[in-house]
């Protein structure tokens, strides 16, 4: 990530609800009323635009997703996609070095960006005056990104600082760069976003520019503008800048060559734990295993199950090891991490004392095997599903909110739309189910449980 | 809707409402206590904060962290209900709660569907009324908190923040973490809490902010009957800085185990005097040395020298006194250039002023103002503050006209004083072989354990 963005997790995804803004009902009913009015065109290039108005306030966001993140990268490259992320604001041909941000910033306007295993994503909020001056840099850096030497060799070293940051000197960071790593072993998701450190020490430019060519490219993008704009006139202004852009020939063919090299069946060696060494004075845990990618039914099981289990105080593992009588953990999570070809489901924690960690693995097998006999209650479904609809409301209050919310279901699911049909699905997940998933997800010998304290 | 219009007056800069504010944001008195409703329908949701004029400083000596653990162990028991009775109850309703305690005042939150606003306010006021705070509880509190105090070692940038919060605050009042510290977690019992619960809930005087459609009028009963708060006019006393931090060439060095990078904070503290004008231009001066990408301090150690990979600033205000300073980290290697080049952009920067760099700088912040008001209830928090420190509401709308007052003199002016490189208090944390780079670079290092801070 550019700043201070998510990098490492893209959990909201999976746990972020649709919004409405006429019927809601509690937990178990659906929201049917929910609608934005989206203006969508694809041009002739592949680009995709998405345009909802919101006249509310005199300003706009603006998101392109570039479908194009850490599974890409091959042996030599990794990191690849979020080195580009940071040097897409080092200048093109037209807007030059630093002009992004002076632009930007110059214009009262904020801008960003992240990466994940699968995309990138930049956004940008001006007051709406600037809108074309956006889509005029936005355009320059997808046909004509410069990468300037100079630039280059200076943002290699804020990447590694970058590195250490967020992972060689955090111990949680430290344990999902693992669980990563070794749940996706010989996969393309097996390889770090932020990239190993001898490939950013030696990825070249011309390494970086191939790859830039080859994935930033109108056909192999979405970009979604919500705001106080004219929906046909920003179409308009898109067509006018960005049609002239050509797409990358078979790009569908150079994605699957890519990804299929190593395919994503899972492939490491499992039912069993990792001890690294870190600095915490008392141990840290992930027990992680084999998951689902997004998009199918289990997927939104797995997400309610996940909740269950570790959202929040009164979730089931909680109950069981923070708030209980004799609790053993500081803390206790649990997350259905979805990506588009994979997943992992993991729970997370930290032990009050330091000691040894065999019993918590042990006796978190247990309490899972109680939770896959169907042992918590119907209300607890009752309340995630009410849940899901607070955090799904609670994000669609600035644009910027809906752009990611609407992006993310168009580049996941090909539907923005898809929300509708997501909390129907979330709706109508029955208890059955959830006790089906838990059997069929959380076994032994698809985990790992990975540990982190001093004393390893 | 209302809080449309109050946007299009800060986005066009008219002036001419001066009492706009005043004309469409609701105030109500419920019961003795001051209510600010901003009427918001777009969403079926709702916002309140409730504000406590009293805060950290309050705490017994020797307590600190008393105030903060009264809030955050509230719902750990009551009379008629336990920790889990209630927690499942409000996360039932998919309700977000929590306190925030500064050292001079507290305010605690609640926000969820407004369908289910009453039941969740219910258990809130009842939690208030009725906290017994159940030594088991308590217990299990102070070992959680214990445990992850010892595990800050891990968390760098949060380590050097509070150890750098005590060392630049010393001799003010404020110096303690409101959290607390180890040892005076370890001296505050569970009666603590409960007597101050009993005081905020008795004495101290309130202020309500809600955001949320008509019907959030039905909460007047539920604080009168389930909180039973009235009319209080207790407000903490609060000691005013006045004595100006002392210049030195001290560096503190706080080592910690295997650190590849050190961590940087340079800064002071404000004196009430200084706490108490020209906000605007403190916003512009810290914004311009590192608000953004295209901050100098931005500029100059990541974009082009590669030093960091984020550099920030801050001028902040209490009602009493302020901070300001600069935050960022490099590696080991690099600790002297990057404490070189920062010293040199505030030097420069306090004596040129680049006109460029000017104009920039000022519609940079004028729009940023705005976003940061986007969703109402970051809104209803610039107003509770406000109302705090005592400041005019109007500020809000004519920020971006002081913004354009201010002279170019008047920010180097302003770094000068606030940045000046040798009135700052300067931390390093990381390796302990810093110490020798740092003594070559004629900085006089003394060194801190940083256990004594935990």
């Amino acid at each position: 990530m550019r700043n201070l963005t998510i990098l490492l997790l893209l959990l909201l995804f999976s746990c972020s609800h649709p919004t409405g803004n006429k019927k809601y009902e509690k937990g178990g009913e659906s929201i049917n009323e929910l609608s934005f009015n989206v203006t969508k065109k694809t041009l002739k290039n592949g680009l995709k635009i998405l345009v909802v108005e919101n006249h509310k306030l005199p300003i706009f966001t603006y998101y392109t997703y570039y479908e194009v993140g850490g599974k890409h990268e091959t042996k030599g490259i990794t990191g690849a996609s979020h080195f580009l992320e940071h040097m897409m604001f080092k200048g093109a041909k037209k807007y030059g070095p630093g002009m992004f941000d002076q632009l930007v910033e110059g214009n009262g306007g904020k801008n960003n960006a992240y990466t994940t295993n699968d995309l990138t994503v930049y956004y940008e909020s001006l007051p709406s005056e600037h809108l074309n001056k956006i889509i005029d840099l936005e355009a320059d850096r997808m046909e004509n990104l410069s990468l300037v030497p100079e630039s280059f060799e200076s943002e290699r070293m804020v990447v590694l600082e970058e590195r250490k940051m967020r992972y060689e000197n955090s111990d949680r960071g430290k344990l999902y760069l693992n669980m990563m790593k070794n749940m996706f072993t010989g996969t393309p998701y097996g390889t770090s976003v932020i990239g190993d450190i001898s490939d950013l020490k030696t990825v070249s430019r011309d390494q970086i520019y191939d790859y830039f060519k080859k994935f930033y490219t109108p056909n192999n993008a979405v970009i979604v503008i919500v705001g106080d704009v004219d929906a046909n006139d920003v179409v308009d202004e898109i067509e006018k800048k960005f049609s002239k852009i050509k797409p990358t020939a078979n790009l569908d063919k150079i994605k699957e060559e890519v990804l299929s090299q190593k395919g994503f069946k899972f492939k490491g060696k499992y039912n069993r734990s990792i001890k690294l060494k870190g600095t915490s004075k008392t141990p840290m845990f992930f027990l992680a295993f084999q998951g689902i990618k997004v998009g199918p039914r289990d997927a939104y099981t797995l997400d309610i199950l996940s909740s269950i289990l570790g959202d929040g105080e009164s979730s089931y593992l909680s109950k069981k090891y923070v708030i209980n009588k004799k609790p053993k953990l500081t803390n206790v999570y649990a997350a259905n991490y979805t990506m588009q070809e994979s997943g992992v489901f993991f729970i997370g924690g930290q032990l009050i004392k330091p000691q040894n960690l065999n019993w918590i693995r042990k006796d978190l097998f247990k309490k899972i095997k109680k939770v896959c006999k169907g042992n918590f209650s119907d209300r607890s479904l009752l309340k995630i599903k009410n849940q899901y609809l607070v955090q799904m409301i609670s994000g669609l209050e600035t644009n910027s909110g809906v752009a990611k919310f609407l992006g993310n279901r168009e580049v996941y699911y090909n539907d923005y739309n898809f929300y509708k049909k997501e909390m129907d699905i979330y709706n109508s997940v029955t208890k059955e189910e959830l006790v089906t998933a838990c059997n069929k997800y959380l076994k032994k010998n698809k985990s790992l449980f990975l540990s982190i304290w001093h004393k390893h | 809707m209302k809080y449309i219009l109050i946007f299009t007056i800060l986005f066009s800069q008219n002036l001419w409402a001066t009492n706009y504010l005043d004309d469409n944001l609701n105030t109500m008195n419920w019961n003795g206590i001051d209510v600010v409703w901003l009427e918001d329908d777009q969403y079926p949701t709702y916002y309140v904060s409730v504000y406590f004029h009293a805060g950290a400083v309050e705490d017994a000596k020797g307590k600190a962290g008393q105030t903060d653990m009264m809030f955050n162990q509230l719902t750990s028991g009551t009379t008629r209900y336990s920790k889990q009775e209630i927690v499942n109850e409000l996360e039932f309703f998919g309700a977000s709660y929590g306190a925030n305690v500064t050292h001079e005042y507290s305010t605690f939150s609640v926000n969820g569907l407004v369908k289910d606003m009453i039941p969740t306010m219910k258990m809130i006021c009842h939690s208030f009324s009725n906290a017994t705070y159940p030594v088991s509880e308590f217990k299990k509190t102070k070992k959680r908190i214990l445990t992850s105090y010892k595990n800050l070692v891990t968390n760098h940038s949060a380590l050097a923040n509070r150890v750098f919060r005590e060392v630049s605050l010393k001799k003010t009042a404020y110096k303690n973490p409101v959290s607390g510290t180890m040892k005076s977690i370890k001296a505050i019992k569970a009666r603590d809490l409960h007597d101050k619960l009993l005081f905020f809930n008795k004495k101290v005087k309130k202020r309500i902010y809600i955001k949320g459609p008509k019907s959030i009028k039905a909460l007047k009963n539920v604080f009168a009957k389930d909180c039973r708060w009235g009319g209080a006019d207790y407000v903490t006393k609060l000691t005013k800085v006045t004595k100006k931090p002392v210049a030195n060439n001290t560096v503190y060095l706080v080592p910690v185990p295997k650190a590849n990078q050190a961590q940087i904070r340079v800064g002071r503290y404000l004196t009430y005097d200084e706490s108490q004008k020209e906000h605007e231009l403190k916003s512009l001066a810290s914004k311009y040395m590192g608000g953004g990408f295209t901050s100098r301090l931005m500029q100059e150690l990541r974009v082009k020298r590669g030093l960091t990979y984020s550099a920030g600033a801050y001028a902040s205000t209490q009602k009493t006194y302020g901070r300001s300073g600069i935050s960022t980290f490099t590696k080991n290697k690099t600790l002297a250039d990057t404490l070189k080049v920062i010293e040199e952009v505030i030097t420069k920067e306090s004596k040129s002023v680049e006109e460029g760099n000017f104009k920039h700088i000022k519609r940079f912040i004028k729009g940023n103002y705005l976003f940061g008001l986007e969703s109402t209830s970051s809104f209803l928090e610039t107003l509770l503050f406000f109302d705090h420190a005592g400041r005019d509401y109007e500020d809000i709308y004519k920020f971006p006209a002081r913004i354009d007052e201010i002279q170019k003199k008047d920010l180097q002016s302003m770094i000068g004083k606030i940045y000046n490189w040798n009135s700052q208090t300067k931390l390093i944390l990381g390796n302990k072989k810093l110490k020798k780079q740092l003594e070559k670079n004629g900085y006089t290092v003394k060194v801190l354990n940083y256990k004594n801070f935990l």
